[in-house]
């Protein structure tokens, strides 16, 4: 039995999970490759026009799985805390896919809500496990599998030895943010600063100008009481990276982004106030790498400057 | 000083929550209508990226302010829309901008309650006795107008002269804003709905029977749909809405079929949209799913350009109308769209209609 995990969206925060829970049950993921312009235009052909970027590559993710696994996990994540919200998209997502796509394989759709603790996760765990073994050892073997690489991904992202974008290399990936260069706070949501097709490279450039980029998983225990569900990804991180004297702050959103639309204003709010700089990018299916990279110079350049002052 | 309670335009319910709020004996403020300036001042005080809704009732928010409101009552609340969380960040706005208002919330999801909420607040400790009476007004107010507006939008289709629909429509709503009380509500109610019906129908025309279904705010802001009913009426198109104030629905159904609706549409619907993804996104597949069935010739899905729980739904339609075969328009509405794009579009649209009903005989 062959399950498909698209390389998108929740990907970047729940992998390891799934993947320690599934390997326990003793069946194989198949990841789809990294994006690339032939999955994006899959996806284009699929999604609903006026939706983010991010949901067209999960489209593109699908199609370059279907056929080639018996089942797809596409789960709905609703809540993460009491009184949070998620985006409509993540809640609708295995919605959306059947709606769109007549020739799916079977999906494994668990709703996720952590407003009630971690035994939500692991009832819902179950869920997606019991179509799979009979066995209630088995089960519960892979449930605290799950559990223990959920944490322990966590820990390894905030001590800086993994980031999301090694889910699914055995030895993870390093953050390539030089150790002694210019803080600077990179705030969004994973799926967009970990996939390089969709930002252009964006750490990697950053690197390369000296920065030391802070992510939001880097930052340390989030709090639970906002709004959005993801919403510390980024006003969260933003706020934690300033009482850390970061120098400047890169908001990373894709255009059409329901929660961030609002969000933005937060961030500049918290920048206004702080008096430090920030830059927003905003990334669609038309971002042309060349913008991207001046911008991204003459900013870092505006905060040596800053500096040197 | 006095309470000035603003309600912002949506709709005849603001309508009936202005007549509402002078029965609880609130003075109220009517803020204009949205318009032009209603969008600069919106656009200048929200987030690029956010929906036109959003924008509208800020700006809307703000020229209620400008009128001397000292009380706004604000749409949102904690649904999954944006909505929900936009509010607090326009009432910080307002105290920015430097209105001294005070700001209540009515939240969508959860209508009954808050109105109960917001009654008690404004009604400053009066017995709850004196209140049963302006509540029952305020029903009898919703379900007028919406009978108002529904024979309205049917009626148009049909007119003879045109317009005649529309100028007995305005001398109704004029009658409905001078009432009092739900004794003169029960004693003119017949008279004014007659306002309406008296216009001399043409029986021979043949018409189309298109339902709307979408974005609540967008169907009811004509400034922003462009007067897409009315246009689609004087196309001698019937026009169903699947959003009514109280909840019930206008199709020519036996009384049986239309208790049910809210239960039915949520059965249908669910086949194609299981998750609740806030906004009126399941409402709107589920009324579109039973519409499908023969009720209508073609639906016209309506939001806000980039509106999260609607963009949900579209991707919903797209598989109701692959299984039923239904016409399905797409219209999305921001600051950019022009009228001769919507006009265009709904022409085309009737007359594929007309072409696909010869075709089926």
């Amino acid at each position: 039995m062959r399950i498909g995990v698209p390389r998108a969206l929740s990907f970047y925060r729940f992998h390891p999970t799934w993947a320690a829970f599934f390997d326990r049950l003793g069946l194989e993921l198949v990841v789809s490759p990294p994006t690339n312009r032939v999955m994006l235009e899959a996806g284009l052909r699929y999604a609903v026009t006026e939706t983010c970027l991010p949901m067209k590559l999960f489209y593109g993710h699908v199609r370059a799985l279907v056929g080639r696994v018996d089942q797809l996990l596409v789960p709905s994540i609703r809540r993460l805390a009491p009184g949070s919200s998620n985006c409509a998209r993540l809640i609708g997502l295995p919605d959306l896919l059947r709606a769109t796509m007549p020739d799916l394989p079977p999906l494994i759709a668990p709703d996720i809500d952590l407003s009630q603790e971690a035994r939500a996760l692991m009832s819902l765990l179950l869920e997606a496990g019991a179509p799979f073994s009979r066995n209630p050892l088995t089960l519960r073997d892979a449930v605290l599998a799950a559990w223990d690489a959920y944490r322990a991904t966590r820990q390894a992202m905030m001590e800086g030895r993994l980031t999301p974008a090694g889910f699914d290399r055995p030895t993870g990936e390093l953050s390539p943010a030089p150790a002694d260069g210019l803080p600077v706070a990179v705030v969004g949501h994973p799926y967009n600063l970990y996939d390089p097709f969709i930002n252009h490279h964006l750490l990697v450039r950053l690197a390369r100008l000296g920065v030391k980029a802070l992510t939001p998983e880097r930052l340390g225990p989030q709090p639970a009481d906002d709004y959005w569900a993801f919403e510390y990804e980024l006003v969260g991180a933003a706020r934690l990276a300033l009482e850390r004297g970061v120098k400047g702050l890169i908001a990373v959103v894709a255009f059409g982004c329901g929660p961030d639309a609002i969000l933005l204003d937060e961030i500049q709010r918290l920048s206004r106030e702080s008096g430090v700089p920030l830059m927003t990018l905003v990334l669609d299916e038309h971002s042309g790498e060349a913008g991207l990279v001046t911008r991204l110079e003459a900013f870092v350049d505006m905060l040596h400057w800053r500096g040197a002052r | 000083m006095n309470r000035r309670v603003a309600f912002p335009p949506l709709g005849l319910i603001s309508l009936a929550a202005e007549s509402y709020l002078r029965a609880l004996g609130v003075e109220t403020v009517t803020p204009p209508p949205t318009s032009r300036r209603t969008l600069d001042i919106g656009v200048q005080g929200s987030p690029e990226m956010v929906c036109i809704p959003c924008k509208l009732l800020f700006g809307n928010y703000v020229e209620a302010a400008e009128q001397g409101a000292t009380d706004i009552v604000m749409l949102g609340g904690p649904g999954t829309c944006r909505l929900g969380y936009s509010v607090a960040q326009q009432a910080r706005r307002l105290w920015e901008w430097g209105f001294a208002v005070r700001t209540h919330t009515l939240d969508l999801y959860h209508v009954p309650r808050d109105l109960f909420r917001l009654t008690r607040a404004f009604a400053d400790g009066r017995p709850a006795y004196e209140l049963v009476e302006p509540v029952r007004f305020l029903l009898g107010l919703l379900n007028l107008t919406d009978e108002l507006e529904t024979t309205t939008l049917v009626a148009r289709a049909r007119e003879q002269e045109r317009g005649a629909v529309d100028r007995a429509y305005a001398a109704a709503l004029e009658r409905v804003a001078a009432l009092r009380n739900r004794r003169e509500l029960d004693e003119q109610r017949d008279e004014i709905v007659e306002l309406v019906q008296a216009v001399e129908p043409d029986p021979d025309r043949p018409v189309l029977r298109v339902g709307l279904v979408g974005d609540a705010y967008t169907i009811l802001t004509p400034f922003l749909n462009h007067n897409l009913e009315v246009r689609l009426g004087r196309m001698g198109v019937e026009v169903y809405r699947w959003f009514h104030y109280t909840g019930r629905i206008n199709l020519p159904l036996p009384s049986r079929l239309r208790r049910d609706r809210g239960g039915r549409a949520r059965r249908a619907g669910s086949r194609y949209l299981k998750r609740d993804v806030g906004g009126f996104a399941r409402a709107t597949i589920g009324e579109a799913a039973l519409m499908a069935e023969g009720e209508v010739d073609g639906l016209i899905h309506m939001a806000p350009f980039n509106c999260t729980p609607e963009t949900v739904a579209q991707s919903a339609l797209v598989a109701l109308q692959r299984e039923r075969g239904v016409p399905v328009l797409n219209l999305s509405f921001d600051e950019q769209t022009g009228p001769a794009g919507v006009v265009t579009r709904l022409e085309a649209f009737v007359d594929m209609l007309w072409a696909v009903r010869r075709r089926r005989g």
